[in-house]
């Protein structure tokens, strides 16, 4: 028979912890709603800029430009993960997608290099042998500065014009839904503007004037393109790595909840039978005085 | 006679209404752009973006924002500035964008490396375009 002393113990126990993962769920659940704001905005943001790279495809200086041509045979992926963990399968998931597309690289003979942001996956593709890790930043805020990106964008602008990569991929997770995150594979470079979509006035149709010259409003163009997109995975990533979180919690939360109702059930027998057990002995006791 | 106008930055749409006349900071200087511009895609620079809203407003009446490089994009009624980030007049003070400045003048002067001198440079027009809003602001208080 169960220690009547110990179960008290472990439902006080387990009662403490949900206590904890309730606390954590709150938290997740207040940061979600704050950055999935600050996604949507991002959103338009990175909208606005792939359009003004649009307006620029028609432009023969693209055709020379390494973003839109590279030359390079490595490939680079840019990997957005958190610095902690109690968020389900939010990090797994993405080592991996990046796993997979390591694997793909490794028969096409193309050797991948890891920018990564988060300090689980920091410690995660240090370990791989075959990978070349070219940066690793930590403690990013949701919303972090833009300023934040400048070096990355310089290491790539860099790579890129000296034919070093031949692709850029920025693994990072998106919401659905609250509910719903899935991990997203995007294509930074080679640089794939929009199609034009031919309308009556069409932009494919306008000639723009490009001041001071095609060679620097392209430059701005993808500067901007690049900041953009990397913005937008950063709060698409927060705004994922909270939601599930917050879902991961809410189960461990139940959990909890389930054991404690278990633990009360086995609790409240042991102590019934405690009781059956001193009635008997009372009773044969009295007869046998009798 | 209006023009569409919108000012996008990564904290989203920052300015989106019907006005006269907007001067753009751009790599070739300051432009000034009105209904029925030509097409034209050009290259910002750091720098004060002032909106007329009405023909009849004057130079006190215009709304000013820093800005910090970007696109500038305009076709046929519509014109939009797309930028990293954007400050509003309510955001600076002037003191405190005069101390900034001088942080990063400093910053210009120790610079030790090719990257740090850029990245310092970078800073210094940054805060020069905010001591700039400041300064508007303030004439205009007065």
């Amino acid at each position: 028979m169960a220690n009547t002393q110990a179960l008290k113990r472990r439902i006080r126990s387990v009662g403490n912890t949900q206590q904890i993962t309730k606390a954590m769920e709150l938290v997740a659940a207040t940061k979600m709603r704050r950055v999935q704001d600050a996604a949507s905005k991002a959103h338009t943001y990175a909208d606005a800029a792939m359009t003004a790279l649009g307006r620029l495809s028609a432009n023969v200086e693209i055709k020379y430009n390494p973003f839109f041509r590279p030359v390079g045979d490595n490939k680079l992926y840019i990997i957005f993960n958190s610095d902690r963990g109690l968020a389900g399968a939010y990090n797994a998931n993405i080592f991996n997608a990046a796993a997979t597309a390591f694997a793909a690289d490794k028969k096409s003979g193309t050797r991948p290099s890891v920018i990564t942001y988060g300090r689980k996956g920091a410690r995660y593709f240090a370990r791989g042998t075959n990978i070349e890790l070219l940066g690793e930043y930590e403690n990013i805020a949701d919303i972090p500065d833009i300023n934040i990106f400048a070096p990355v964008i310089e290491t790539i602008t860099d790579a890129v014009m000296a034919g070093k990569f031949g692709a850029i991929d920025l693994i990072y997770t998106e919401s659905l839904s609250t509910l719903s995150q899935r991990v997203r594979t995007l294509n930074l470079v080679p640089i794939k503007p929009p199609e034009e979509v031919a309308d009556a006035k069409g932009p494919a149709e306008i000639v723009y004037e490009l001041e001071p010259n095609a060679e620097v409003v392209l430059d701005s163009a993808i500067k901007l393109y690049l900041q953009a997109s990397l913005w937008r995975a950063r709060i698409e990533a927060a705004a994922a790595e909270h939601a599930m979180r917050m879902i991961s919690m809410n189960n461990a939360n139940r959990n909890a909840g389930d054991l404690i109702d278990g633990l009360t059930l086995e609790l409240n027998a042991t102590r019934q039978a405690a009781i059956t057990q001193e009635m008997a002995e009372i009773i044969s006791a009295a007869e046998a005085i009798a | 006679m209006s023009l569409k106008f919108q000012l996008i930055s990564g904290d989203g749409i920052k300015f989106d209404d019907d006005v006269y006349e907007v001067l753009v900071p751009t790599k070739d200087g300051v432009i000034a752009i009105a209904e029925d511009h030509m097409p034209l895609l050009s290259a910002g620079a750091p720098g004060v973006l002032s909106i007329r809203h009405k023909s009849s407003d004057s130079a006190r009446e215009m709304e000013h924002f820093a800005v910090y490089g970007g696109i500038l994009q305009i076709e046929g009624k519509e014109a939009r500035f797309i930028t990293d980030d954007v400050t509003t007049s309510e955001e600076v003070v002037e003191r405190e964008a005069q101390e900034a400045l001088a942080r990063a003048q400093k910053l210009v002067e120790t610079a030790d490396s090719r990257q740090a001198l850029d990245e310092a440079k970078h800073v210094l027009h940054q805060h020069t375009a905010r001591l700039h809003l400041a300064q508007l602001k303030k004439r205009h208080h007065h």
